[in-house]
């Protein structure tokens, strides 16, 4: 089924949604959510909890891109379900690979919440300006948190130039960063 | 900065790049991941002493589902929810039905009916499971399944092996039709002999309904292993830092792979509601209700059961309820006798078991709640 066809039955209350969305996309976010929790079953967890947001938020949202909404979602989802596991003490290993960025991305604590919104404006303008490819690669990785092994695969090309170019990619990070005089 | 705070910076990305980048996913291409099978969970020096003092709760598995809200989906009867100042303030005495549990003294009318006819004893062979006994709230079950698991691989070497099902859902079945999303809840076990008892708590598996099933799948036990003797290959190039990490390692070893299923027919119990108490708390600018049913009293959001999911409010309830799981919590009752335990305090003689979940944040009381007064959790007493 169209999404465009999924959201209205979301709009018109019809418990149908849920399972359409839910075929059309569950491999996907289970796909999404193991990447981050590395559990099958955690990951179902929240797939089934993000398919229930969808029905909680729309209405009134209208996603313009269902795919990318649910998805975004399943990671919020995963990400907060990362929280209780890695709390619990219970994570089996599961480890988001950001700590690449730690050493030079600002802390916005001094900027409060304005600081927050400006350092997503300047990600969104910096990702504007990549190359297609070098964008999908580096959203796959640190948004999606996909292995680079999986990365590799996708694209057809070698681990080490995935690897290569996401180095290159967080260098180009940092210096867009400085020269717009982020204290790092 | 740690890595939480940075994806949280990512989140913020662009609709657009979502979807382009969601383009590029192969989902049918082979991938080297942990399956669900024989993963390894990465042990702390706490659990593992943890473990070694546990003697009379052998296992603990609260999975904290995330289905509490499609449960609440499955809610036709949506006039049973509403605000707290909505909800019935109803008798706690009619708390369901207790299955097989201690019953009254029968009459002798009854003394001799069951004389005559002595009951056949159902037969509980190895792979059945069954509801043994079930409260029904309008904010979940709390029940307790036991498994028959008599030569289904579970090891019987002296040893303490924690234990658990891969997955144990329950599933809603209203006028022959099956719901298609599980409900979830927390689940701890424990065993006895070659019975384990599954006990479902929470509100996740929100307001029960017409005949309810229960599948417990594939068996496992896991065993320690110093990090050092371990198999790290399946972990690749974090196998170092994970041996800087920890010390043991545990180990998923597949006992069975199938599944049990017990059956609880809708006669056989009833579904009552909760108290919700005079008062509030605020935490991290969210303010809370306890709201008391008859297995468990549940932090809940005030006035308002169906939060928006955002990622803001995730962090507020997670900051809520780190706050509130180091806190301890007394429980006081009619009487004046107070109970006083922490959520993280698994061992011993607990009181509560729990977790939290979706948009809540609840644990259970093995106190009688007819018998609770007042919970008291910081500086907040909570009055019902």
């Amino acid at each position: 089924m169209e999404d465009e066809k999924i959201v209205a039955l979301f709009f018109e209350r019809d418990e149908r949604a849920i399972g359409e969305a839910d075929a059309k996309y569950r491999r996907l976010c289970l796909r999404i959510s193991e990447n981050i929790l590395k559990s099958r079953w955690d990951a179902e967890e929240c797939v089934a909890d993000s398919l229930m947001a969808l029905w909680k938020t729309i209405p009134p949202k209208r996603p313009e891109d269902l795919r990318a909404y649910l998805c975004q979602i399943v990671r919020n989802n995963s990400l907060t379900r990362l929280d209780y596991l890695l709390a619990e003490k219970r994570s089996a290993g599961a480890e988001v690979p950001l700590s690449e960025f730690e050493e030079f991305l600002p802390d916005c604590a001094s900027r409060g919440a304005f600081g927050e919104i400006e350092l997503e404006d300047l990600f969104n303008r910096f990702l504007a300006e990549l190359k297609p490819e070098t964008r999908k690669i580096f959203v796959r990785r640190y948004f999606f948190f996909d292995t680079v092994q999986d990365i590799a695969a996708d694209f057809n090309i070698s681990e080490s130039k995935v690897k290569s170019l996401l180095m290159r990619t967080r260098k180009k990070l940092k210096d867009y960063l400085s020269e717009r005089e982020y204290d790092l | 900065m740690n890595g939480r705070k940075i994806a949280d910076r990512f989140g913020g990305i662009d609709g657009r790049y979502i979807a382009e980048a969601l383009e590029t996913i192969n989902l049918d291409g082979e991938r080297s991941k942990i399956t669900m099978k024989n993963r390894k969970k990465l042990l702390t020096a706490l659990i593992a002493a943890a473990l070694a003092v546990a003697v009379s709760v052998t296992a603990v598995a609260a999975n904290s589902g995330g289905l509490i809200k499609l449960g609440e989906y499955f809610n036709k009867n949506e006039s049973n929810f509403g605000t707290p100042e909505e909800m019935p303030k109803a008798d706690l005495l009619d708390i369901g039905k207790e299955l097989t549990t201690a019953s009254p003294e029968p009459s002798p009318a009854e003394t001799a009916a069951t004389e005559e006819q002595p009951a056949e004893p159902e037969p509980f062979e190895p792979g059945d499971a069954r509801v043994t006994s079930v409260v029904a709230t309008n904010n979940g079950l709390f029940c307790t399944i036991e498994v028959n698991v008599a030569g289904y691989g579970l090891p019987d070497d002296g040893e303490e092996h924690d234990y658990g099902f891969e997955s144990t859902l329950v599933y809603k079945e209203v006028d022959g039709e099956r719901s298609p999303f599980p409900l979830g809840g927390h689940i701890n076990y424990q065993r006895n002999g070659d019975i384990i008892e599954v006990i479902i708590s929470g509100e996740d598996t929100a307001r029960p309904e017409g005949k309810l099933i229960f599948e417990l799948t594939d068996l496992y036990y896991t065993i320690l292993e110093d990090v050092n003797d371990a198999d790290l290959s399946e972990y690749g190039d974090e196998a170092d830092y994970i041996k800087n990490l920890v010390s043991m390692i545990e180990t998923e070893v597949p006992a069975y792979e199938g599944k049990f299923e017990a059956v609880l027919n809708p006669e056989d119990y009833t579904v009552t509601e909760s108290l919700w108490s005079e008062n509030t708390a605020e935490i991290n600018g969210l303010t809370y209700r306890l709201e008391l049913s008859p297995n468990s009293v549940t932090f809940a959001f005030d006035g308002d059961r169906d939060p928006e999911l955002t990622l803001e409010y995730y962090e507020a309830r997670n900051e809520a309820f780190n706050e509130l799981a180091h806190k301890d919590i007394t429980l006081v009752t009619k009487s004046g006798e107070r109970f006083t335990d922490n959520l993280y305090d698994y061992y011993g003689d607990n009181k509560f078991i729990g977790g939290f979940s979706g948009g809540h944040i609840s644990f259970v009381t093995l106190i009688d709640p007819n018998e609770i007064a007042s919970v008291i959790i910081g500086d907040t007493e909570f009055t019902f």
